[in-house]
């Protein structure tokens, strides 16, 4: 034991596992091992460690490259900067650039179907949503509202984006609770429901879609749902109820400035 | 050697990989990822070329990082479902039940997580190390152990993970 001339501590029990010790002390920890189980079991615990790391992280392949990722399409944008060319000429190219690409963006806004389509059957859905489930006496939700953070919670993961639900009490509406739904494609959305003292009920709908392009909010009627939606980083939000329109508006856009109180963002368009 | 483009094409799925674990997001870690390739092409006459790409480039993307931090105030919070906890992972090899390597990876304090996965997963010197995180040679030894024990109870379900239940 005495014969231990090098003066092991644990960050060389470290260097060890991760094969950055230098080989003179490679044969010491090694005799230590022998010596102490107890430290023979920590390295192999770390080395288990390292090896499930190592293997989640080579089978865990990140998404496809993106293309906003690939050098050789900014590269070149980059080597001008330094180039020959006075400054101006690259601001001026890139101001010439905008305004072109805003006018055909301009132009092309309204008849590219990826922007259209989508919202359509996005206030589509939430209005039979709201049709199948406002109309449930024993199971309006799924989860209800004694469980509030429970559900928020959960649908918030479901949804992949973290859920704000608006209290309604100023307008007369109390929550029930809510549940999950599948849009088309399976992709899950989060139904919330609420109902006022007379029994009318109005439903939240809010699902995460990467198509979903901001607009301002629009509105909606299908025989006498009447709906109110609008989209927002990509997450899109419709509200909707058998109850007048002036009424439904008012309360979308307290819900709107609820969802948004932390953006100064006014709700443009009422 | 060959062209800083070419090498700097080959650290992409790295940075891209530890930037992931940085969010646990992919959109937020491209953003990070792709404003780390613009500072490294805007700044490469800076990068000296007999040292380490790899290095640099997490340097300047963990400066990156902490900068947004400071501007940002708050980061995306993480919710799970006990769902991740019961999924065995190499049951046959042990008789405990181990949970799950990312969600426990997961639950570590991000200075000791990020310690650990660029030692284990991108391979840097502890020295390196200290240097991509601006921290001591001493403080990143320290983050690694409390990493290590912390991991091993995660694992063995010794400390209960940081969850809340969900249904």
């Amino acid at each position: 034991m005495s014969k231990q001339s090098i003066n092991i501590q644990e960050q060389d029990l470290h260097a060890y596992v991760d094969q950055q010790l230098s080989p003179h002390k490679v044969k010491a920890v090694e005799a230590l091992m022998r010596k102490d189980p107890q430290i023979a079991i920590k390295i192999h615990q770390w080395q288990q460690q390292n090896k499930l790391i190592k293997q989640h992280f080579s089978d865990d392949d990140c998404d496809e490259m993106p293309a906003r990722l690939d050098i050789n399409r900014f590269n070149k944008s980059h080597l001008n900067r330094s180039s020959n060319m006075p400054w101006y000429y690259s601001l001026v190219a890139s101001v010439l650039l905008m305004l072109v690409s805003g006018v055909i963006g301009w132009y092309l806004h309204d008849l590219s179907s990826p922007t259209l389509k989508p919202r359509i059957s996005f206030v589509n859905s939430a209005i039979s949503a709201y049709e199948v489930f406002s109309v449930e006496m024993l199971h309006p939700v799924e989860v209800s509202v004694d469980k509030k953070d429970h559900l928020v919670q959960w649908l918030s993961k479901r949804v992949d984006h973290p859920l704000k639900v608006p209290t309604l009490e100023q307008y007369g509406y109390t929550l029930l609770g809510g549940r999950l739904l599948a849009m088309k494609k399976g992709r899950p959305a989060a139904q919330f429901m609420f109902e006022d003292n007379t029994g009318r009920r109005i439903t939240l709908l809010v699902s995460k879609n990467p198509t979903y392009n901001d607009h301002d909010l629009l509105f909606k009627n299908e025989k006498a749902v009447n709906a109110f939606y609008w989209m927002n980083s990509n997450i899109a939000y419709s509200v909707s109820g058998k109850i007048q329109r002036e009424e439904l508006q008012s309360l979308s856009q307290g819900i709107y400035q609820q969802i948004n109180a932390n953006k100064t963002q006014q709700l443009a368009g009422l | 050697m060959p062209e800083f483009s070419v090498q700097l094409e080959q650290c992409i799925p790295a940075l891209r990989r530890y930037a992931f674990t940085l969010f646990y997001r992919q959109e937020e870690a491209d953003d990070l990822v792709q404003d780390c390739l613009e500072r490294a092409l805007l700044k490469q006459a800076l990068w000296q070329p007999n040292s380490s790409l790899r290095a640099w480039l997490f340097t300047i993307q963990h400066n990156l990082y902490v900068n947004q931090l400071k501007s940002k105030a708050r980061k995306p919070e993480l919710i799970y479902d006990t769902d991740s906890l019961v999924n065995p992972l190499e049951p046959h090899q042990s008789d405990v039940l181990m949970r799950d390597i990312d969600f426990c990876l997961r639950q570590l304090p991000e200075d000791q997580r990020q310690v650990l996965l660029l030692v284990t997963v991108e391979g840097f010197r502890y020295k390196e190390v200290g240097e991509i995180m601006d921290i001591p040679l001493g403080t990143v030894m320290s983050r690694l152990s409390r990493a290590r024990n912390a991991l091993h109870d995660l694992m063995n379900g010794t400390v209960q993970p940081i969850l809340r239940e969900v249904k």
